[in-house]
């Protein structure tokens, strides 16, 4: 009998691992059949077949020959949508006058920033929309007990950080960042506070306009430029309350979101986005294109990721986390299918993230938008496929959360090349993003020992760095010319250009080495003043009733396993 | 610095390799220096 049940876990183990060899074939077969069109540069534009007209210039006498929809046809309904929009809606300066050459040229101009202004607004409200994703992920994945406290953090890092954006964080980042195309100009964003660097060359530190959207920066383009930019900071600042979820003091919480909003997210944002010293290196010193974050696998991950870590080490594990003698113990969340659907909300905000980051939709290069949007889409489905074939080949189970940090993995590595790589690329990118997440989450929690409940530092640090290195790699020159000023496209090292991974490199190593220090010691300083710690009473009977007032689950009982302690709740 | 000094080099490879060199130095202080004295201190020690 025992023989016969020992031979039949031999052979359900023979056909997992059939099913897991077969899975990788799979994959293989997925990647290899695109290869041939890897390292080929894209082909230049062909000229349109055929003699061309020559073009014949319009005049005002020849609009006044254009007759739109009459009131007589308007009045009786256009359900066909032929004849709404034509002639009649273009606005002229003067109506006495008619419409005129100017009339009709402003009006395309203004269309093009209508466009861009609107395509910018949206994508940042898709990008606003993720902060619910990353509630429910952090909060799905702590346990119930510290519910209310978790998803309080992710709520009040939009009211925290919004306030420190708009007094400083904004006019730091982005107070020297015109001319913006894009958006009209921003014209009166043209204040950056510079030093003279290496060589004599101008540093750009930080950025010196659009205080409180005061004076002249009170303007519709920066307005639309302020929302994108404000949510962007958002989200860095909701990646460090998942790493220091269910033991961070709230108090210590709103210093520190604040702290990140004002000051050390906006100085890399400057020095990357801003007009600052990175985006400069091209300009300067001919490395490249400069530093290339398309979107900000390392102005707003990174910078999270290893803000991240600098609270993890400062605050320490939670209680339980590990045994004396240094083992990890896990402590599984409360709620996967939060988790999940939280994955879900933040994949879909991510094609606000990523294609929104042109800034517009109409003009040179903006159609880019649809190789970005599919980038961004294969990148984070390789990044789960990859974790769950990891977790599965490791632990014999494809694990949900993994495939949700997974998920995100992939999103995050391929946020700053999303503009600059190809498809294949992308899934390159996203595919080794989901294995680098898995081997990153056990080197933090078994060899460093530092406790991340939810894996940001992992998927936002780690993923982040490996997308700002991978534009350095597989750029592949087709997009990006006049991206910080240099002409040329961004072109990667496997693509002929090893200079723009030099570039990406010293990116790196900013934010391990400045951001990194600065928020270590900024979170240290609070730890040493006002504590950044609940007290260890406070942490075993949950977060929520000492530090918010109210339980997140009111009606259940709360068991919290092997602590032997639970929170009961009478009902009145 | 390390890293930043890279921008004075001639050679793109040297350049490569001392924006690397870096950038490791700078994990290396997180991971194994930092880290290493918090770890001396950790709530599940004592």
């Amino acid at each position: 009998m025992r023989r016969n049940l020992s031979m039949l876990a031999r052979i359900n183990k023979l056909r997992r691992k059939a099913y897991i060899v077969f899975a990788a074939i799979w994959a293989l077969g997925l990647i290899i059949p695109m290869a041939p069109s890897f390292g080929q540069s894209s082909p230049a534009a062909s000229p349109a077949a055929g003699p061309s007209a020559a073009p014949v210039p319009i005049t005002t006498a020849d609009l006044k020959a254009v007759k739109g929809a009459t009131a007589e046809d308007l009045v009786k309904g256009d359900p066909g949508g032929a004849i709404t929009g034509n002639v009649n809606d273009i606005v002229v300066a003067d109506p006495k006058a008619g419409l005129t050459l100017s009339d009709l040229v402003n009006m395309v101009g203004q269309n093009r920033i209508a466009i861009n202004f609107v395509w910018t607004l949206v994508t940042g409200y898709l990008v606003m929309f993720m902060q619910a994703g990353f509630a429910a992920v952090e909060t799905g994945l702590c346990r119930a007990k510290n519910a209310n406290h978790t998803m309080m953090m992710n709520f009040m890092v939009y009211g925290f950080g919004l306030f420190a954006y708009f007094v400083m964080g904004f006019a730091i980042q982005q107070g020297g960042c015109a001319p913006v195309a894009n958006l009209g100009g921003l014209t009166p964003l043209n204040s950056e506070f510079a030093i003279t660097g290496i060589g004599g060359k101008a540093w750009g530190l930080f950025g010196q306009r659009g205080f409180f959207l005061a004076g002249s920066t009170y303007d519709v383009g920066i307005c639309v430029m302020f929302l994108f930019q404000m949510v962007f900071m958002d989200t860095a600042t909701t990646i460090v309350t998942g790493a220091a979820a269910e033991r961070w003091k709230f108090a210590a919480f709103a210093v520190s979101t604040f702290f990140l909003g004002a000051i050390t997210y906006p100085l890399y944002g400057n020095w990357a986005w801003g007009g600052g010293w990175l985006s400069q290196l091209g300009s300067n010193y001919g490395i490249g294109n400069g530093y290339c974050d398309f979107a900000g696998s390392g102005v707003v991950h990174a910078v999270g990721g290893l803000t991240a870590l600098a609270v993890s080490l400062v605050i320490g594990p939670r209680i339980g986390k590990y045994t004396r003698d240094g083992k990890a113990q896990p402590m599984p969340g409360h709620d996967i299918t939060l988790v999940l659907i939280g994955c879900f909300i933040l994949a879909f905000g991510w094609f606000g993230f990523n294609p929104g980051s042109t800034l517009g939709a109409s003009g040179a290069g903006n159609l880019r938008i649809s190789v970005i949007a599919v980038n961004t889409m294969i990148a984070g489905a390789l990044g789960s496929f990859a974790s769950v074939l990891y977790m599965w080949i490791r632990f014999g189970k494809p694990d949900a959360s993994m495939g949700g940090n997974g998920l995100l993995a992939g999103l995050v590595a391929i946020t700053a090349p999303s503009g600059f790589v190809n498809p294949v690329g992308a899934a390159i990118i996203g595919f080794a993003a989901g294995m680098l997440v898995c081997l990153s989450v056990e080197f933090i929690e078994r060899v460093m020992r530092v406790d991340d409940p939810v894996g940001a530092i992992s998927v936002h640090g780690t993923c982040g760095l490996w997308g700002v290195i991978s534009v350095g790699l597989f750029a592949d020159g087709t997009y990006g010319g006049g991206y910080n000023g240099v002409a040329s496209n961004v072109t990667g090292l496997f693509y002929g250009n090893p200079k723009q991974l030099v570039a990406q490199l010293i990116g790196c190593a900013t934010l391990a080495g400045i951001v990194f220090t600065l928020s270590y010691l900024f979170n240290w300083l609070v730890d040493g003043i006002v504590g950044q710690r609940v007290s260890a009473n406070t942490e075993l009977e949950g977060l929520d009733l000492p530090e918010m007032g109210a339980l997140g689950y009111p009606e259940f009982q709360l068991v919290t396993p092997g602590l032997g302690r639970s929170i009961e709740v009478a009902a009145d | 610095m390390i890293a930043v000094s890279s921008v004075t080099i001639g050679s793109t490879a040297a350049q490569i390799i001392v924006a690397l060199l870096g950038f490791t130095i700078c994990l290396v202080g997180i991971i194994a220096v930092l880290n290493r004295f918090h770890l001396a201190n950790a709530i599940w020690k004592q």
